[in-house]
């Protein structure tokens, strides 16, 4: 199933039949962890679902946000897609090319067109190895700037579009904040200029002010160089903020996508409304005003999800269907996709 | 696809430059000409007692390999019956053993046997024992079982006696003993590599680095493994130590270097009877102090070098 809502659904399994400007396409991606009892001989007692059946497709040049609570698999559907875990079923189409197809060496080739930034710029920079170091390596694998000169001239140029001032490239990351220390993962992240980044979680471990100025500073560089992004983030603001489509999350599952005006001016999914409703607004008459929804009980293990949708163990509208079936995502209005057996 | 944004981020990349720009100019003026290499170089020259035992290590051994040189071939064989258990003399600085052979000389010659096995052993057994623990804790499943339980294995069996077997089969020599000692003093070093190993590999920048497209064996070797220089240094040079004691006990049992051919562990070894220790106490002395002092140096550079290579140190 497709979600992009402005042309016919593609034929599943076959490679290169992808809707004008498309450009990746994940159809039925699916991710489980095995979970292995015994020394020597392991059998599986089971698997975590991490990312059940997600198909998502993303146009050149927009932002797709992917919302959710901690624990539903939006990091790990993020590094599904760039096949940094080996996805469990699906496919993941590239221009046409299904990564989960390629051998070691053909992907190695193809990351220099899909890059990440991390979430934790303190865990996700080498501390061994200097700034221009950290953003020259992928010109060097790449081959895109060989020899030394070019590759610190390159260097300098990048940690300067980042807004980081490029003397630095001779430190280690430790000598930096935080803030700086994600434009060095975002520097190093360019450096092969890919055309399609994900971003997981890049802002949530900032400081506010802070955030604003990386956020910020993806919009620009989105501009400047063309970039799609996939942003992974369960602050709602900065989705609406940055993304142009948002798709919800919950236990492995995508349970709406929509525009974003779409999705934050209409939730339609119990979940959404939810999640919306948990976002305080800094005005206390509208605040006091506001019904709030508060779900109760835990998100269940993805180990062993509730049958039907999975949401209906916390559902305020739980109907006798929700227990039995899978809600389809379905379209509910132009742009708008909803998985729910209200709708 | 058009973008629709209606807050126009406020422009912060070029205003961030600006405002910090100063500060940022002035701390980089100081320090941008700092390679790493040079960085490395202050951090360790910093560190006073490593300077000094890195200035005296060099001494020690360029003495002993460069006087070992000028020194005739049987300077630490000759027999002076006369002189047999001589203290310290002008002729003689350092006394006369059994059958009045030069301490010193026998110190100088046997030094050179006993570095070049110290360091050579050492330096084969780092290699194997980090290239083991780096695969099996890279990879681990399969691979990570298999090669741990081959150093469980080495582990179990009594050292000596492998030690001993390996020199019957291969014949006594120095490079027998360098290999057996190198062979049997690996299994500690892959245990710490590969611990370390199975705690970075799943850290974010290792991830990272894989999302850029960077290769097994470059992960491994220039991402990972840097990240446990520290425990491997010091191991090498408690593995110096051990090398040098080792080959003493080899040299005892009459599989290492023979007598009257000299190395510090076989003249600790014969000056180290009870009748010699109260009558002759200089035997023993003197190459004990040699393999104290090169034990002691090659650990206090080695701690020099962990810190100055610790990018988080404030040297």
């Amino acid at each position: 199933m497709t979600v992009d809502g402005n042309t016919p659904a593609p034929q599943p399994g076959t490679d290169g039949v992808v809707s004008g400007d498309t450009l990746l396409d994940v159809r039925d991606l699916v991710m489980h962890f095995p979970l292995t009892k015994g020394i020597i001989l392991q059998r599986k007692v089971g698997a975590v679902q991490a990312v059940d059946d997600i198909s998502i497709s993303i146009r050149k040049g927009e932002t797709i946000g992917l919302v959710g609570e901690s624990g539903c698999g939006k990091s790990t559907a993020g590094r599904a897609i760039l096949q940094l875990y080996k996805p469990t079923a699906g496919q993941v189409l590239y221009e046409g090319r299904d990564l989960t197809k390629l051998g070691s060496n053909e992907m190695r080739r193809m990351r220099r067109h899909l890059q990440m930034i991390f979430q934790d710029p303190y865990a996700s920079l080498n501390p061994r190895m200097t700034v221009g170091n950290i953003v020259g390596e992928p010109l060097q694998i790449h081959k895109i700037a060989t020899n030394n000169k070019e590759r610190s001239e390159r260097v300098q140029e990048l940690l300067k579009v980042v807004g980081l001032n490029p003397y630095f490239a001779n430190r280690y990351p430790h000598e930096f904040s935080g803030g700086q220390r994600q434009r060095i993962g975002i520097a190093r992240a360019l450096a092969a200029r890919p055309s399609f980044v994900v971003a997981d979680e890049p802002v949530s471990a900032l400081d506010v002010s802070i955030q604003a100025q990386v956020v910020n500073l993806l919009e620009e560089l989105q501009d400047e160089f063309n970039l799609t992004y996939l942003f992974i983030s369960h602050d709602l603001s900065v989705v609406r903020h940055i993304a142009d489509r948002v798709a919800v999350m919950y236990l492995g599952k995508i349970v709406e996508i929509a525009d974003r005006n779409s999705l934050y001016e209409n939730p339609s999914h119990p979940y959404t409304k939810a999640l919306l409703s948990a976002v305080p607004i800094p005005d206390p008459k509208v605040e006091r005003k506001r019904e709030r929804i508060i779900l109760t009980g835990d998100v269940p293990s993805p180990i062993n999800p509730p049958s039907g949708c999975r949401f209906h163990t916390r559902c305020p509208y739980v109907m006798d269907v929700c227990k039995e079936r899978v809600p389809p995502l379905i379209k509910q209005k132009e742009g708008h996709e909803v998985a729910c057996w209200l709708y | 696809m058009a973008k629709s944004r209606t807050n126009a981020p406020a422009t912060s990349r070029d205003g961030a430059v600006e405002v910090g720009a100063d500060l940022r100019a002035e701390e980089a003026k100081s320090r941008a000409i700092d390679t790493p290499g040079k960085i490395i170089r202050r951090r360790f020259l910093k560190h006073r007692m490593a300077v000094v035992s890195l200035i005296f290590f060099v001494l020690l051994v360029v003495t002993v390999f460069v006087w070992a040189f000028l020194l005739p071939a049987d300077a630490a064989t000759q027999v002076d019956i006369y002189n047999a258990n001589s203290g310290p003399s002008r002729a003689h600085p350092m006394g006369t053993d059994q059958v009045g052979s030069d301490v010193l000389k026998r110190i100088i010659l046997g030094g050179r046997v006993s570095l070049t096995v110290g360091l050579l052993a050492v330096t084969i057994a780092v290699t194997l024992g980090t290239i083991v623990g780096a695969v099996a804790g890279y990879y681990g499943g399969l691979i990570d079982n298999l090669l741990m339980r081959i150093a469980d294995m080495m582990l179990s069996i009594p050292l000596l006696l492998l030690i001993v077997m390996l020199a019957a089969i291969l014949g006594p020599s120095v490079r027998t003993i360098i290999i057996v000692i190198g062979l049997t003093s690996w299994m500690g070093i892959s245990r710490i590599v590969r611990a370390n190993f199975l705690s970075l590999k799943n850290k974010e920048f290792v991830e990272a680095a894989r999302s850029i497209g960077v290769k097994d064996y470059k992960l491994i070797f220039r991402h990972i493994l840097p990240n446990s220089t520290a425990p491997i240094i010091v191991a090498a040079t408690l593995g110096l130590a051990e090398a040098v004691l080792l080959e003493a006990y080899v040299s005892f049992l009459g599989y290492g270097i023979q007598p009257p051919d000299p190395s510090w562990g076989n003249m600790v070894t014969s000056g180290g009877f009870l009748v010699t220790i109260q009558q002759a106490p200089w035997m023993m002395f003197f190459p004990g102090i040699m393999i104290t002092l090169t034990v002691l140096t090659v650990n206090f550079i080695g701690d020099g070098l962990r810190d100055a290579l610790d990018p988080f140190s404030r040297l």
